[in-house]
């Protein structure tokens, strides 16, 4: 008889691992090999003597050879980049799949010999994804599970598994989790919160391309630096063969020096003729590296993972009015949260006092996502025992730390059970006759089955015919544990994921393409919902495209005939299923259609020429924008314009992945097809605003027009706008753009300053509110503020970032909160605000003017 | 949209943990997969936030107060367990045992009286 368990795998960037739940359901067990290491690398590289490919630690260990092994595949998951292994041309799910069958191949015997089962299958798998993943990652990674002949029962969110592990760990049953997972090359942060043990995600953040390679790639283009001062020559340009080995060695040696600066203070850096130069001479690197000089190196990209944290628990508030205040736990996931900034930075922004969790809990950061992984695996596939035609599954865990148990299961067979007995040494102790028979397999419960004493049973389960003979028996290890021993391992009913981004259908409206919101993140899966849209052309197809977030999942196209009636239903059925699958189907004209995402052709990869063309881009729409347009353009852009020039040097994959973003912001600031600035789409925002306010029907004369003047102007500036915009006449367009963002802001302004239907008090009480908040967001756009990353540069801006912080404190805050406001005649009080309300516009155009501080004018 | 409390049975009286362990039987229990997800949904509907479990609550149709009701388990556990190897000596429990309060002594093990017939005399 073969008893089967399915697995948990963690599929990392770097390193990936894999644990199984005993039969018992007590003990997790993760495979170690045989120098009881507990990571298995994400790499494969090829044999050329013997011709195969290789995995783990045994391509790990060629990366100094040719052909150089593949690393970090995971980056470029749900593309269809293929990479060269020796003579080898794989897809990144195939090169996954490699990894996966590798490990599952190293660890079933491993495992086997730790439980003491010889026949035991683990061909079922648990696999998790990071929670931020696209719907084509996820697809990528469920097919790689496939390619390694897994059986793939679900796939768990990375920082959920870690959830889970914890909680089964420390006994707990009831909590809310922040997960903070920051992995070699994704960062996750998930909201999850256990109700007695049942799980349900309620927010979920991150940044698919920020991980600990990020800090690594700083470190060597520090180091890169470094040596091109003492005169090596060394402009390196990743798309030659040669600069990027060069750039990989920095890496590596990056790597150990952080690694050593997560227990020193000072580590000094030797390395030997590490490699040749561009001109041919050895390279020698040695230095002093202060664990302060790293930091400041990273400190950014610790910053964004904060700010990330706080997106979470914002969409979390959304979900479920959860606040800072409701986190009890926070976790700390993922090799790179062994670095002290990382550490003290989750400690100071999140555990002194802002959430209700003490110290985050940090053990087995490596590994909490397989061991996660495997309880749910052991939720989902439960254990069965199968022999020739006939399995028995038991869909219960068979641990408990109570005096009862319930048993609860199913048979498949060819022959009739009449009967269910439970016996243990004494004799029968339960018993079950008619059995509930569904269509091909008969359920059964045995409910209140007596666990006496502690420690280990061995129940024997007998399925009998209708003589009392038994047709199928198996004996349960079940076990009793210590009261205090709870072990939440979730059920049925747990709510393990949740869809991280909102997928969308491009629609079209008044011949403008526009986003209709089909399922928004945050959703708990499976999910489904069906749609009726109608043709809206006669150009014989109908072109369903799908989107998650701003990135193409899927497009459907399906071709009718063109005499189709305009408006002819077009049904969508869209279903997210629990191991993240999206499938559409539907039904034009008569024709019925299916489709499930994959992963969009390969895209054209940015050259250098390109990306400076997308930042004129950028510049030119920055100069076309004012006011709260431009801000938050600039909001968005910053960091990616950063990033982008950082990235060029260092790395190629996340580089194409910050372009193909900066791409959507300004698609969105500038239409594409019609290349006016800003887009349409920005016009019907603030002609939205404009209407919720004039047309509230307070009977407020707002900038003292009445509701039918407004209704005629804002016909009348609309109907301008569209003939502009169709007449792709820029000129025209800007001017109504202007008028319609200064009708707003002036709107907004009055809003909250000179509001008629509020009394003088509370106009005061909405003005030091609006100036806590400008405060606010100030200290923001300085904190997200991404410095340059030219040394003389930064220290301007450094420079002019204290002083300004300085004078946000002293010229507007402390004169805030040192005013009674309470006690002040509201016509001494409003001039006052006023004043500091023009302090904080100068400031917020002093911190507008950073990004060019230093540059000439004409 | 359906009230979850009035599609489940559940009382709406119930607390966030009781309502969880309820619909946790009910998931272990579902005899598909659309009922194990349609469960899972309302779980969800019903836990996330306060104020949406009570709307529902407020919302849900009156029922017998919980006292003159007996839940499904009860009348399971009234069931009298029936010894396998036995079952074929004994009489299959009626409906009408177990809500007259299960077996009272021997009398259930004596066989239902058999039904011979019309009586021919009348």
């Amino acid at each position: 008889m073969i008893l089967k368990r399915a697995v948990g795998i963690d599929l990392g960037t770097t390193n990936s691992a894999l644990a199984v739940m005993s039969p018992g359901g007590h003990k997790l067990v993760l495979f170690e090999d045989s120098f009881k290491r507990k990571t298995f690398p994400s790499v494969v590289g090829w044999h050329p003597e013997e011709g195969h490919f290789v995995s783990g630690w045994e391509a790990w260990n060629r990366r100094a050879l040719d052909p150089k092994p593949v690393m970090s595949i995971k980056r470029r998951m749900g593309t269809q980049r293929a990479v060269e292994i020796g003579p080898n041309e794989l897809k990144p799910d195939e090169v996954s799949g490699q990894i996966l069958s590798a490990l599952q191949a190293a660890a079933e015997p491993a495992l086997k010999a730790e439980l003491g089962i010889d026949e035991l299958e683990m061909t079922d798998a648990v696999i998790t994804v990071p929670a931020y993943f696209d719907a084509p990652q996820i697809e990528a990674t469920k097919r790689a599970g496939e390619m390694a002949g897994l059986n793939v029962l679900s796939l768990v969110q990375e920082p959920t598994a870690a959830a889970m592990y914890h909680a089964w760990n420390r006994s707990i049953g009831d909590g809310t989790f922040l997960v903070y997972d920051l992995g070699g090359g994704t960062f996750d942060v998930s909201i999850i919160r256990s109700v007695t043990g049942e799980y349900q995600v309620l927010g979920i953040d991150g940044d698919n391309f920020l991980g600990g390679d990020d800090f690594d790639r700083r470190l060597a283009e520090h180091f890169r630096q470094h040596l091109v001062e003492q005169g090596y020559a060394l402009d390196l340009d990743l798309n030659d063969s040669d600069d990027a080995v060069r750039f990989y060695l920095l890496t590596n040696l990056a790597r150990e020096t952080k690694e050593a600066l997560s227990s020193a203070d000072v580590h000094y850096v030797a390395r030997r003729d590490m490699f040749e130069d561009q001109d041919g001479n050895l390279v020698t690197l040695e230095m002093d590296l202060s664990r302060e000089t790293f930091e400041g190196l990273i400190q950014d990209l610790v910053d964004q993972t904060i700010e990330c944290c706080k997106a979470a628990i914002s969409h979390a508030n959304e979900a479920a009015d959860i606040t800072m205040a409701d986190i009890d736990y926070v976790l700390l996931v993922g090799g790179s949260t062994r670095v002290p900034l990382v550490r003290n930075a989750v400690q100071d922004q999140l555990c002194s006092g802002q959430t209700g969790a003490g110290e985050p809990i940090g053990d087995a950061p490596d590994t909490a996502v397989a061991l996660g992984a495997a309880i749910q695996a052991a939720n989902r596939g439960g254990l069965t025992w199968s022999e020739e035609d006939a399995s028995l599954t038991v869909t219960t865990s068979l641990y408990t730390n109570d005096d009862s148990l319930t048993i609860l299961g199913k048979y498949t067979g060819v022959e009739d059970v009449e009967s269910i007995v439970l016996l243990d040494d004494t004799g029968e102790i339960a018993s079950l006759s008619r059995p509930q028979a569904g269509d091909d397999s008969m359920r059964f419960e045995l409910d209140g089955i007596e666990v006496s004493t502690r420690g280990d049973h061995a129940f024997d389960l007998e399925l009998c015919d209708e003589e009392g003979d038994p047709l199928f028996s198996v004996t349960l290890p079940v076990r009793r544990g210590r009261d205090d021993e709870y072990r939440p391992t979730g059920s049925a009913l747990s709510n393990p994921s949740v869809l991280a981004k909102d997928i969308y259908l491009q629609v079209t409206a008044d011949g403008r393409a526009d986003r209709q919101l089909l399922v928004p993140r945050g959703s708990g899966l499976p999910c489904s919902d069906t749609f009726r849209f109608r043709t809206a052309d006669s150009s014989g197809a109908v072109i369903l495209r799908l989107f998650q977030n701003r990135f193409p999942i899927r497009t459907i196209h399906l071709a009718i005939p063109e005499d189709t009636e305009l408006g002819t239903p077009v049904d969508l059925n869209l279903k997210v299923d629990e191991t993240m699958t999206i499938v559409a189907d539907g039904e034009v004209a008569g024709q019925r259609f299916w489709a499930q995402i994959e992963a969009p052709p390969p895209a054209e990869e940015r050259d250098w020429a390109s990306i400076e063309k997308l930042l004129q881009d950028v510049e030119e729409v920055q100069r076309a924008l004012w006011g709260y347009e431009a801000r938050r353009f600039r909001q968005d852009t910053d960091l990616l314009v950063a990033g982008i020039r950082e990235t060029a040097r260092t790395d190629p994959d996340k580089l194409q992945a910050l372009v193909i973003r900066l791409e959507d912001i300004v698609d969105e600031f500038r239409n594409r097809e019609t290349a006016l600035t800003p887009a349409w789409s920005r016009f019907e925002v603030l002609l939205d605003a404009i209407k919720r306010i004039v047309f509230r029907g307070d009977g407020g004369r707002q900038l003292g027009l009445s509701t039918a003047e407004w209704r005629d102007r804002l016909g009348s500036i609309e109907e301008v706008g569209r003939t502009a915009y169709a007449d792709h006449n820029q000129e025209v367009w800007s001017q109504t753009f202007n008028q319609v963002q200064a009708i707003w802001e002036s709107l907004a302004q009055d809003e909250f300053r000179f509001s008629s239907n509020t009394n003088p008090g509370e106009q005061v009480a909405r003005m030091e509110g609006r100036l806590r908040e400008l405060i606010d967001e100030l200290r923001s756009e300085i904190g997200g503020f991404a410095r340059s990353l030219n040394p003389e540069t930064r220290v301007l801006q450094d420079k002019e970032i204290a002083s300004i912080e300085a004078e946000l404190a002293a010229k507007i805050e402390d004169v805030l909160d040192g005013m009674d406001l309470d006690e002040m005649p509201p016509n001494h009080a409003k001039p006052a605000l006023d004043r500091l309300f023009e302090n904080a516009s100068l400031l917020r155009r002093r911190l507008e003017r950073l990004p060019n501080i230093g540059v000439v004018s004409k | 949209m359906s009230n979850p409390f009035d599609e489940l049975g559940v009382d709406p009286r119930m607390s966030v943990k009781e309502l969880t362990e309820v619909m946790k039987r009910m998931a272990e229990r579902a005899a598909s997969d659309e009922e194990r997800e349609r469960i899972q949904s309302f779980w969800r509907m019903l836990t996330l936030r306060e104020r949406d479990r009570l709307r529902w609550a407020f919302l849900a149709h009156p029922r017998p107060p919980a006292a003159e009701a007996t839940s499904v388990d009860a009348l399971r556990e009234a069931v009298p367990t029936v010894p396998v190897r036995a079952k074929f000596d004994a009489p299959v429990p009626t409906v009408r045992d177990c809500l007259d309060g299960g077996h009272q002594g021997d009398n259930f093990l004596s066989p239902a009286p058999r039904w011979d017939g019309w009586d021919q005399t009348d």
